[in-house]
């Protein structure tokens, strides 16, 4: 068993960031759920507590938590012990599958009637696919050196809606002196969605799967992902909890951009347009708990926007397919208000925000075009572009 | 990221700390790989609270005044008004009201009743000059807070009489709600009317003002205590329990949001080695710039105690104690200047949980390095 | 009536057995529940397969008695069953020596695979090489206790504690009472005999008769760990030693044990030094252990009997003795029962119990073997009302109608502030749930009594996450709570 299952102190730290215990009146919380549980657990099996499904496996709790208790991951062995009605299981284990999901692409279609005995949210609107519509050169030539090579990590979420982000995260690496591959080829999953569902072995067998689809690209110096959940996952689910090292060093996409030539950064400095544009940045939970919070706002400053405000909401509520399932859609409303209310005074033009589900939740919530910082990057980009031509 | 200064620990000095920085105009970046104690209390920060033989004290100013020659740093107490005006000009900068600090430390009460000293709290905290009596307003299922004993302690401890009263649950009431679950009920707008509600229906006691347990809100707590004191005609304030502590909680969400909107990125993560000007994560993520530890001594991880009793630095590895000599309670390195300055509860020789002491020792050890820094980047011309 | 001095295992064991031959009894207890020995133990019913070759009748005892307590208090008794591992080569040696012992004893013994064993012990050492399983057990020792002292009172007999016995009266060479003291007061009561059942302290109650009992006190430590890690008994096979027996207890597991000689009845307090040497032999069979968190350590007193100076005694076993101060000394009536082991208290009860029966011409035999106890109402734990202790869910409804009892009590018979946190965030709501019905100043010396028990068990253990639970536990009493400067304003 993982160390620091049996280190709990009472502090409850955790329960003070939990963002359900702020909105959810019957949710047990952190401590309760994790390692109270796992310790009567161990004493010989107690029954699962009811609201378990609720937590979000944001991991706030565990970043909170001075001893490390893997409290998340223990929430997600409580998850495992419990056994929802038929039909919630048979969409969670579709839910846990994205990677097979998405490339069913006409959820968004699905009537409301469907919705409800299918178990799926009326109030979080369904994915809709993206797809790319400019041709690849349009960045034109790279702005230094070659760099080396970089893997992208299309993660089945972008794979599914979102090729665009794809496309521009490409193309802005290519510009940045990138040799880009695409990776893995063909449908797969992180594992990500599976461990959130309390369904860790299906996840540790979609990781491995991945693993060996991504092993045979021996020259990629760097794997890029386009998802701060993926990106986490990658980075400790795999080697902590599935005992799998990525092929390659994973760096996520912003922290690629900060690191783009200087050149870059002064060409968007002469977009003068977007110095007075409000942005507001939300750095998804898993992003905040596996690296921090702070680089959004960095990067959007350093891309020309000066009047940048950090999110005040710990977690959107999206949480990957959480909001989808009928059973969170008001816990995931009740989160997502406090961005919606955030907004509301700050009326931004945009907001940054580094997964494509959390992009989805807020943007329905928002009404503010909600991208990836890709997206941003290249738009202004091409505001350069667009100033420069004669 | 450019960062002029790199503070490990987000707990009260690693906040303060940062925050005297970014006012001077510093790139501060915070590494952390948990939360701190901040939220473990409810917020309130001790002068010197007691004597060594446990007797109260009243004037702070003068105790330390007596022991100036030995106190660490040098020269502090000259700094102590000082100090405190700037925490509370920060705190209500933040949003978090306080009445100006006063000469003497004031009285508040303990979740069993009685009474201790205390120098600056946040103004939903009860505290008092003299103790008069008072009403305990207590709500089911809430164990920390039990208004009939409160009272007899009270009663006992300072001569007042104290009345209790017990409120009814609301609806949405579960058996396992804590303090925390209260006050994000007490938060919206549908908690703050029952509350109002179930209050004007009852009769109160002729005097005193209405304790509560402190559960009357999160981000609100402080306009919703106001609403009810002009409803009610009475003051309306709050009793600080133990863990899960609404107080402490309020101020480091403030002060964490203080912080990110004026760009302080919050990296999470442990770090593994510290050089004077470089950390090093587990995960091997880097940040360069100028170290500081505010990593929190034994409880907050920064100091680890071994099984022989040995205690080491967790960062560096240096070992500030050997064996059983030293006194697990006040451990920690001699002085803040080492070649990686320390401050907080890395600091030996303070003992809080003895003598209320804890807010003096974040306040002297945190502007004693700042200055040093201060100094150092004037010389270099470093900081913008 | 028969006065027993000492409520322990031992004591009130008798007290059972004498009750049940119609003799009526008063046990005189000094402390709480479970001061002494019986309260401080490993927790183990022993299947005799640790006496196999050192103390044959021993072995033999505990395989019987360990039947018969399933059968009489199955509520106190977690059929956990248990392993004998060995790890190197003196073990895999000695295991043949153990095997003809064990079948000699009756012993059921059967060899269990090593992958089978790795299974059923997540954690063990990968250096197994032999196993065996054996019927151990773990004895819920409070739970065992509060069983007899709640059936010998619903059949009349009375327990008393916080009581001490201070000298005793004889007519004619013969018992006629005994000085109880309680509550700074003496008062006696007149008896017929009186049975010495002092465990450690037992040289002391003798020399009330002018006896006096050499004995060899041993101190024994135990440190217990925050969860269930292992999840059934396990031995390590070999000559019986230091650090050998982990036992699974609760939702804890317990780590035992030493052997230092001492030379007062009084528990010491741990020493980190012996906690440390305690973990490093825990860690030959579960390595991992350096990372479990450990919650406190504690120590017993083990009364090893030597001899009774003065004249021949009757030796039962190796293991405990009955001792007849009327043929030793010529102090008619008054008899001790020494050493031991929980594992075996009803036959030590039964033995002492048919001499002084015997001396008061009372021919009733001992039923103590088929008398099924009754589990008192309180023990079907209720979780009503608010938790107060989080760690082992211990709720209002749980304490409440205990709130006559010492404090003491509470810990031991509900398990309130027994686990990790060591009452870092419950002990003062127990507290205030006393003050209404104590009063102020009884319930606060209370609880600065309580922490100063914690402390002694958390602070030799103060290491890795316990030393910060530790520190949590230091500011939340000496800071939130204030606890260390509890007084009147202007006092
Ligand atoms: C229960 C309780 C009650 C209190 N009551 C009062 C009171 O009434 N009045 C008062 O004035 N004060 C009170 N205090 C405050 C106390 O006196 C101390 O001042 C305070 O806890 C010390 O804070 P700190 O910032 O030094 O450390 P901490 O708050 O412990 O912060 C340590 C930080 O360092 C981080 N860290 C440690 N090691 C590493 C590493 N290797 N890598 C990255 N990060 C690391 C931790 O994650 C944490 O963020 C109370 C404290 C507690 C716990
Ligand atoms: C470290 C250790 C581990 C052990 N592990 C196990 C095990 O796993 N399994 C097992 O079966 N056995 C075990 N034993 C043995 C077993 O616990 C003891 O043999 C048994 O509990 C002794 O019980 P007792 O009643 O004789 O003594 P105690 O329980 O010590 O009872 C004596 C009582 O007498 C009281 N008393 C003393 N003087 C007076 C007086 N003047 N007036 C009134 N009362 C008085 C004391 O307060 C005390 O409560 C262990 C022993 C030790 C030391
Ligand atoms: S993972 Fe997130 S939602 Fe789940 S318990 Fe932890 S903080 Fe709460
Ligand atoms: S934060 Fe960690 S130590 Fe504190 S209560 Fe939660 S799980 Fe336990």
């Amino acid at each position: 068993m993982w160390s620091g299952v049996d280190a709990c102190l009472k502090c409850t730290l955790c329960i003070t960031q939990c963002p359900v215990v702020s909105v959810n009146p019957d949710f047990p919380g952190p401590k309760a759920l994790g390692p109270e549980w796992y310790r009567q657990k161990q004493r010989g099996g107690v029954a699962t507590l009811p609201h378990v499904d609720d937590c979000t496996f944001c991991q706030l709790c565990e970043a909170a938590c001075p001893v490390e208790v893997p409290i998340a991951h223990l929430i997600a062995l409580h998850k495992a012990a419990a056994t929802p009605p038929l039909r919630i299981r048979v969409r969670d284990g579709i839910l846990a599958r994205p990677h097979r999901a998405a490339r069913w692409t006409r959820w968004a279609g699905t009537s409301r009637v469907m919705r409800k005995v299918g178990g799926i949210s009326g109030k979080t609107s369904l994915p809709r696919p993206r797809r790319a519509r400019w041709s690849p050169s349009s960045l034109g030539q790279p702005l230094g050196p070659c760099q080396g090579r970089v893997g992208l990590f299309v993660d089945c979420y972008s794979a599914g809606y979102d090729g665009e982000v794809v496309e521009q995260a490409s193309q802005l690496l290519t510009l940045w002196g990138f040799n880009v591959t695409l990776m893995p080829q063909g449908s797969h999953c992180c594992g990500a969605a599976a461990y959130a569902a309390g369904k860790p072995q299906l996840a540790e067998r979609e990781a491995r799967e991945t693993w060996s689809a991504m092993e045979r690209f021996q020259d990629v110096d760097f794997l890029v992902t386009l998802n701060a959940t993926c990106d986490a996952t990658l980075r400790d689910e795999w080697p902590d909890y599935f005992g799998i090292e990525p092929p390659m060093p994973v760096v996520p996409f912003d922290e690629m951009a900060l690191r783009a030539p200087q050149e870059f950064w002064n060409r968007l400095g002469r977009v003068s347009s977007s110095a007075e544009v409000r942005i507001m940045t939300h750095t998804t939970c898993r992003g905040q708990v596996a690296r921090g919070d702070g680089h959004l706002g960095e990067l959007a400053h350093r891309a020309g926007f000066h009047r940048v405000e950090p999110s005040d909401a710990p977690c959107c509520g999206a949480a990957g397919a959480y909001a989808f399932k009928i059973e969170h859609e008001d816990t995931a409303q009740q989160l997502v208000a406090r961005l919606v209310e955030q907004s509301s005074h700050v009326r931004p033009q945009g907001i940054f925000t580094d997964s494509g589900t959390c992009a989805l939740h807020i943007e329905q919530a928002t009404q503010v075009k909600t991208r990836h910082p890709a997206y941003w990057l290249y738009r202004q980009y091409l505001e350069y572009q667009k100033g420069e031509a004669p | 990221m450019a960062t002029d200064l790199v503070v490990v620990g987000r707990g009260p000095a690693g906040l303060l700390l940062s925050s005297l920085a970014v006012q001077a105009g510093a790139a501060v970046s915070v590494v952390a790989d948990g939360l701190g104690t901040l939220p473990l209390w409810g917020g309130q920060w001790d002068f010197r609270s007691y004597d060594t033989d446990g007797a109260p004290i009243t004037d702070p100013y003068a105790w330390w005044r007596a022991r100036e020659p030995h106190t660490s740093p040098p020269g502090v107490t000259r700094g102590w008004l000082a100090y405190w005006q700037h925490l509370a000009a920060l705190w209500t900068e933040m949003g978090i009201a306080v009445n100006p600090p006063g000469p003497n430390n004031q009285w508040t009460v303990t979740p069993l009743g009685h009474l201790r000293p205390t120098y600056l709290a946040p103004s939903w905290q009860y505290t008092t000059d003299k103790p008069s009596p008072v009403i305990f307003v207590g709500v089911p299922g809430l164990t920390d807070f039990v208004p009939t004993a409160m009272a007899r302690v009270y009663e006992w401890a300072t001569g007042a009489t104290a009345y209790t009263m017990m409120l009814e649950t609301p609806p949405a009431w579960r058996e396992t709600w804590n303090a925390l679950n209260w006050a994000w009920f007490l938060d919206a707008p549908g908690g703050q009317e029952w509350l109002m509600r179930v209050l004007r229906g009852r009769s109160l006691p002729s005097e005193g003002p209405l304790l509560f347990p402190q559960i009357l809100g999160v981000d609100h707590a402080q306009a919703f205590i106001a609403e009810l004191a002009k409803t009610l005609s009475r003051r309306v304030a709050e009793v600080p329990l133990p863990p899960v502590s609404v107080g402490g909680i309020r101020v480091q969400r403030r002060w964490d949001r203080w912080l990110r909107h004026h760009a302080v990125p919050f990296i999470s993560g442990r770090v593994h080695r510290a050089e004077p000007d470089q950390v090093v994560l587990a995960d091997g993520r880097k940040v360069t710039a100028r170290v500081v530890l505010a990593t929190g001594g034994v409880l907050g991880g920064g100091l680890l105690v071994e099984a022989d009793g040995t205690v080491r630095d967790a960062v560096t590895g240096v070992a500030v104690s050997f064996g059983e000599h030293d006194d697990l309670a006040t451990v920690g390195y001699l002085e803040t200047t080492g070649p990686i300055p320390v401050v907080g509860r890395m600091v030996k020789g303070w003992n809080p949980d003895q003598y209320g002491e804890g807010g003096a020792m974040i306040l002297s050890t945190v502007h004693a390095v700042h200055q040093r820094l201060m100094r150092h980047s004037l010389e270099t011309g470093t900081w913008r | 009536m028969v006065v027993v001095i000492g409520g322990g295992s031992a004591g009130l064991g008798v007290a059972w057995d004498l009750l049940l031959r119609q003799i009526p009894v008063t046990v005189v207890e000094s402390g709480p529940m479970g001061r002494g020995t019986s309260g401080r133990f490993h927790g183990l019913l022993h299947s005799g397969a640790r006496y196999a070759v050192v103390d044959p009748v021993s072995a033999e005892q505990c395989r019987a008695e360990n039947a018969r307590l399933r059968h009489i208090a199955p509520s106190a008794i977690e059929a956990v069953e248990g392993y004998f591992v060995s790890v190197d080569e003196v073990g895999e040696s000695y295991a043949q020596e153990w095997l003809k012992g064990a079948a000699a004893a009756n012993i059921p013994v059967e060899e269990v695979s090593r992958d089978r064993v790795l299974e059923h012990l997540p954690g063990l050492t990968p250096d197994v090489r032999q196993s065996f399983r054996v019927h151990d057990a773990v004895l819920e020792g409070f739970k065992l206790l509060e069983m007899l002292t709640t059936n010998i009172r619903s059949r009349g007999g009375t327990v008393l504690q916080e009581a001490s016995v201070t000298a005793v009266h004889t007519v004619n060479g013969r018992v006629s009472g005994v000085v109880v003291r309680a509550d700074g007061e003496d008062r006696v009561i007149p008896c017929d005999a009186v049975i010495n059942a002092g465990g450690p302290w037992a040289f002391q109650v003798a020399q009330l008769f002018q006896d006096h009992l050499d004995m060899q006190l041993s101190s024994g430590l135990m440190m217990i760990y925050a969860n269930r890690m292992v999840p059934h008994v396990v031995n390590r096979l070999a000559p019986p030693g230091d650090g050998d027996i982990f036992v699974p207890h609760g939702n804890t597991v317990i780590l035992g044990t030493t052997e230092v000689p001492q030379n007062t009845a009084d528990p010491v307090e741990p020493t980190r030094r012996e906690a440390q040497y305690l973990q490093s032999l825990g860690a030959q069979l579960f390595p991992e252990i350096v990372r479990w968190r450990v919650l406190r350590a504690f120590t017993g007193v083990r009364p090893l009997f030597q001899g009774s100076s003065l004249a021949p005694h009757s030796r039962v076993s190796r293991d405990f003795t009955v001792v007849d101060h009327g043929a030793t000394v010529g102090f008619q009536g008054a008899f001790s029962i020494v050493g031991g082991k929980w594992t075996t208290f009803r036959l030590m009860a039964e033995r002492t119990g048919d001499a002084v029966a015997a001396y008061l011409r009372v021919h009733v035999p001992s039923t103590t073997a088929d008398v099924v106890l009754t589990p008192p109402e309180t023990q079907k734990r209720q979780h009503t009302g608010a938790l107060v202790c989080e760690c082992e869910t211990v709720g209002v409804g749980d304490l409440e109608p205990r709130l006559s009892e010492p404090l003491a009590d509470w810990r031991t018979r509900t398990w309130w502030a027994m686990g990790p946190c060591q009452g870092t965030v419950c002990a003062h709501r127990g507290i205030a749930l006393r003050i209404p019905h104590d009063g102020v100043l009884a319930a606060l010396q209370d609880l600065r009594e309580f922490r100063a028990e914690r402390e002694r068990g958390m602070r030799p253990v103060a290491w890795g996450d316990n030393a910060r639970q530790w520190a949590l536990n230091h500011a939340v009493t000496g800071q939130t709570l204030a606890e260390g400067a509890v007084r009147k304003i202007g006092d």
